[in-house]
C-alpha cells in the first residue's frame, strides 16, 4: 500500500515536472517586433500584420 | 516554407523570412525562388532579420518565433540541426494557430452584456440573422447605456468586417476582374436584409451597369486564360513565345481601348516581365 502510494507521487511529481517545462514562459508582443530591411515579397508594417498568425523564422541559405 | 506560404495564401497567416547570417538579398533570394517563392505569391516578407526583446542571446543561429491572431508571442525555438531543435516543429504552431482565429475577430476585450451575440458572429456563420440582431438591438437600446455601448462596438467590428471585404473584392478587379460580382454578390447574401449590406448591393448594382467594369471582366477572362495556357509545362521554347506574342496581340487590343484600368495595368507589366514581343 505504502510503495504504491509513493510510487503514484512519484509519477504525479514526474508529470508535473514535464508539464511545467512544456510551458512558454514568455510574454511577448508583436507590437515590440522590430521589422528589419525590406528586401522581396509583401512589404509590410505590424498593422499590416494585424489580426494575422505570424511566423518569423530567421534562418540563412 | 514555400508550401506553407502556398497553403495560406487566402488565410491570415503572413511569414517574415529573415536572413540572420548577411547573406545579402539576392542570394537569399536567388535561394527563396529554388525553394518556390516567386513574385506572385503573397504573405511572406524576405528581409534583414527582425529582432524582439524577449528572443535574445541567438545571433547568428536559425531560430524561429510565432505569434497567434491577437499579436501574443507563443513560442520561439532555436533550430537547426547542429542545435538539437526542430525546426519543422513551427509548421504544426502555424497549424494550431491559424485554427484559433475567429471568422470575424473582437479584439480581447471582453463582452459582458452580448457574449453569446459575439460567439455567434465570431463563427462568421448565419450573419445576416446576427447582424440583423445587433441592429435591432441598437435601434432599441437606452441611449448611453452600457448595452449600447457594447453594441456600438459589436456593431463597428462588423463595419470594419464589411469594408475589408469590399476592399479585398476591389483589389480583385486589378487581377481577376471576371470575379469581383460574383463576390460581391456572395456577400450581399451573406449580409442580406441588413443595413450593413446595403452598401455591398450598391457597389453591386454599380459595377453591374458600369461599361468599364465589363470591358475589365472581357480583359481579366482573357489574361487569366492565357495565362492558364501558359503555365502548361510541356509547351517549347518556341511555342511558348508564339503563344506569348498571339497573347500580347490580343490583350493589347482590348487593353488600348481603356489604359487606365486596373486590370490593364496588369496585363501590361506582366507582358514587359515575360518579355512578350512587341507588335
Amino acid at each position: 500500500m505504502l510503495i504504491r502510494t509513493l510510487t503514484m507521487c512519484l509519477m504525479l511529481v514526474a508529470f508535473a515536472a514535464a508539464a511545467s517545462a512544456q510551458a512558454y514562459d514568455k510574454d511577448g508582443s508583436i507590437d515590440d517586433l522590430k521589422l528589419g530591411e525590406y528586401f522581396w515579397g509583401d512589404e509590410v508594417t505590424l498593422e499590416d500584420l494585424e489580426q494575422k498568425v505570424v511566423l518569423v523564422q530567421i534562418a540563412g541559405l | 516554407m514555400a508550401s506553407l506560404v502556398k497553403r495560406y495564401q487566402e488565410g491570415p497567416f503572413h511569414l517574415i523570412y529573415g536572413d540572420c547570417q548577411r547573406i545579402g538579398k539576392e542570394k537569399m533570394m536567388d535561394y527563396m525562388k529554388t525553394q518556390g517563392f516567386s513574385d506572385d505569391l503573397k504573405n511572406f516578407t524576405l528581409s534583414q532579420f527582425p529582432s524582439h526583446p524577449e528572443v535574445k542571446g541567438n545571433g547568428h543561429v536559425p531560430y524561429y518565433m510565432v505569434f497567434d491572431h491577437t499579436g501574443k508571442l507563443r513560442y520561439d525555438h532555436m533550430c537547426g540541426q547542429y542545435h538539437g531543435g526542430d525546426g519543422m516543429k513551427c509548421i504544426e504552431w502555424v497549424d494550431t494557430l491559424v485554427a484559433e482565429v475567429p471568422a470575424i475577430y473582437f479584439g480581447e476585450e471582453d463582452f459582458k452584456l452580448h457574449t453569446e451575440l459575439v460567439k455567434e458572429l465570431e463563427t462568421g456563420e448565419n450573419l445576416a440573422k446576427g447582424v440583423k440582431k445587433v441592429e435591432t438591438a441598437l435601434d432599441e437600446a437606452e441611449t448611453g447605456s452600457d448595452s449600447e455601448a457594447e453594441l456600438t462596438r459589436i456593431y463597428a467590428v462588423l463595419t470594419s468586417f464589411r469594408d475589408n471585404e469590399l476592399a479585398r473584392i476591389e483589389n480583385l478587379r486589378a487581377s481577376d476582374p471576371e470575379i469581383v460580382l460574383d463576390e460581391l454578390k456572395d456577400l450581399e447574401s451573406r449580409l442580406k436584409g441588413t443595413t450593413l449590406g446595403e452598401a455591398v448591393s450598391a457597389r453591386e448594382e454599380e459595377l453591374s451597369k458600369s461599361d468599364d467594369h465589363k470591358a475589365e471582366r472581357k480583359i481579366g477572362d482573357k489574361f487569366n486564360k492565357y495565362k492558364e495556357k501558359l503555365d502548361d509545362e510541356t509547351l517549347s521554347e518556341k511555342q511558348r513565345y508564339k503563344l506569348l506574342g498571339q497573347a500580347a496581340k490580343a490583350l493589347r487590343k482590348l487593353t488600348d481601348d481603356h489604359p487606365d484600368l486596373p486590370i490593364s495595368k496588369t496585363v501590361e507589366a506582366w507582358l514587359t516581365e515575360n518579355r512578350a514581343p512587341e507588335e
